[in-house]
């Protein structure tokens, strides 16, 4: 009698403990690290919403998975493209897990963590594109969140919630549109939807320029500079960059406002592949703003970067300026 | 003999089992009078931090510089301390200001673009330490040594999809936002999500930039 009391004791310890974690769907994936990142949106897109903004709208296997420090990338083989001009074969998912707070919604919250992708079978994915001079290959990220098996019977979600369920909240009710969402339906409902294109973005970001000669360079650079490293500005979380204040030391192509000129006093923070630049180092850089009025400049193709002490490679440059 | 040396070695391993227990057990988390957040978690500085930062850009509308100060002058009377704007190595807290391209390229953030983020606080350097009970509930305690800012340069963005929206506007909610990241790099983590209160911790595309008892009694019970 005493024997079965202290297994009985201890059986309902292990349950409570066990009952302490609660298990995810068979859809999601275990997040074996806490999340120390936080997102706040003021809303959700709706899942039409998310299958219109989508740059593409792809069938893909998936084929691995990739652990950085600070992010995750799922490797898909694609085999079927219902939107948009990715050629590739092969394509890159980033995810970065985070804890997700949505405004005057907190029963939409969620902690955002990896959808349990099963190598060798097929997904329906809807994405961003993302290309940078910066990353090793295009970068897709999830709109929405959509998780749609094509090969197991999980069901489909959106922002970690049973699409049944977010359609719900939504329209407010528990319509039979949201519970016959099936997986079948909701292919076709996105194959449908895939043919419009409203939004002529294909893509984000700017597509490095294929430069090869000094010449090719100049032509294409909206900046010809040559620069001395200063203080590191920022290290790259999601990226391998390196971001250092730099003093110009010879402007030979482009211009600074008046403004500019005064309040950032010859400095400029210019982004660095990290093996590229080296503090107090001189470069002749070939490169263009990220955006209007600012002071981050980045690298126009991949070889943007030249060693400053190359005369002939000076000359190059002051016969290519000369020349245009 | 050599077996009464293994029982004794044996109630002593016992005994030191059963102490590390009750001690575990003995000891009750300090008691939180107030907790205003949706998070289970909560992170205090055990050292004043200092900031340096960084405006990306030279739009003129963008008032960067002065939420800082603003955000840095509620904080420091908030919880008595005395953050100063310092150079990049005796800074713990980096802030960088900037449009969504700008904040992207130098590799900071990384978000879905439909997002709308105005601001991002990440990057912690953390260690969890007793936690404290609020109502009966645990939170998770942790001491923070490194924090990062991220404030989105919203002035275009507004321009472009909400006419109408005054330059006083725009300016409030990028201070609010300065001073609702810069809580969360002090340890406030989560957000206030009672509506009837007009937070500086409530998220969203709100205009009140500055804290309130809700926000105040939050961290300052802690520091």
């Amino acid at each position: 009698m005493k024997k079965f009391f202290t297994f009985f004791v201890f059986a309902m310890l292990v349950a409570a403990l066990c009952g302490c974690n609660k298990t995810p769907p068979a859809a999601i994936r275990e997040l074996t690290e806490p999340v120390s990142a936080y997102s706040n949106r003021s809303s959700l897109l709706t899942f039409e919403e998310a299958v219109s903004v989508a740059t593409d709208i792809l069938v893909a296997d998936f084929t691995a998975f990739h652990e950085a420090d600070d992010y995750y990338e799922l490797e898909f083989t694609v085999t079927k493209v219902l939107r948009g001009e990715t050629t590739e074969k092969v394509i890159y998912v980033m995810t970065v897990p985070s804890e997700v707070h949505v405004e005057n919604s907190p029963e939409r919250s969620f902690v955002s963590g990896l959808y349990n992708y099963v190598p060798g079978h097929s997904y329906l994915l809807v994405l961003d594109r993302r290309v940078s001079v910066y990353y090793e290959h295009d970068r897709y990220t999830m709109v929405g969140d959509i998780f749609v098996p094509l090969d197991d019977d999980l069901g489909v979600y959106m922002y970690y919630q049973p699409i049944e369920d977010v359609v719900a909240a939504e329209t407010g009710t528990q319509s039979v549109s949201a519970r016959g969402l099936t997986q079948d339906k909701v292919y076709d409902t996105v194959a449908a939807l895939s043919q419009k294109t409203d939004s002529a973005v294909s893509y984000y970001g700017t597509l490095p320029v294929r430069a090869d000669t000094v010449e090719e360079l100049t032509a294409c650079s909206d900046y010809v500079l040559r620069v001395s490293v200063g203080d590191l500005i920022a290290d790259g979380t999601y990226q391998d960059t390196k971001t250092y204040e730099c003093k110009i030391l010879e402007l030979l192509k482009g211009e600074f406002t008046a403004e500019e000129t005064r309040e950032w006093n010859q400095k400029i923070y210019v982004v660095f592949r990290t093996e590229d630049a080296a503090p107090n180092g001189e470069y002749l850089l070939f490169l263009e703003r990220a955006d209007e009025n600012s002071r981050v400049f980045c690298y126009t193709s991949v070889n943007s970067v030249h060693s400053a002490s190359d005369p002939a490679q000076m000359q190059a440059v002051y016969d290519a300026l000369a020349s245009n | 003999m050599r077996h009464l040396a293994k029982i004794s070695g044996f109630l002593l391993c016992l005994c030191m089992l059963a102490g590390l227990c009750l001690s575990a057990f003995a000891v009750d988390p300090v008691q939180l009078t107030y907790w205003h957040s949706n998070s289970d978690r909560i992170g205090k500085w055990t050292t004043t931090p200092h900031i340096v930062y960084y405006k990306l850009n030279s739009n003129g509308s963008f008032l960067f510089s002065s939420s800082i100060a603003e955000a840095r002058t509620q904080w420091n009377s908030a919880l008595g301390l005395s953050m100063q704007i310092k150079s990049a190595a005796e800074a713990s807290i980096p802030i960088y200001g900037g449009t969504y391209e700008e904040l992207q390229d130098i590799g900071v953030i990384f978000i879905e673009l439909s997002q709308n983020e105005a601001g991002q606080t990440d990057e912690y350097t953390e260690v969890e330490t007793a936690p404290y009970s609020w109502n009966g509930v645990i939170k998770r305690s942790f001491l923070i040594s490194h924090a990062r800012c991220s404030i989105v340069d919203i002035t275009a963005q507004i321009d472009e999809n909400e006419e109408g929206s005054s330059t006083t506007a725009i300016r409030n909610r990028i201070k609010k936002t300065t001073v609702h990241e810069l809580g969360h790099a002090l340890g406030y983590y989560g957000h206030d999500t009672n509506v009837s209160f007009s937070s500086v911790m409530r998220q969203g595309p709100l205009e009140n930039y500055t804290l309130t008892s809700r926000d105040i009694n939050h961290l300052a019970q802690i520091y």
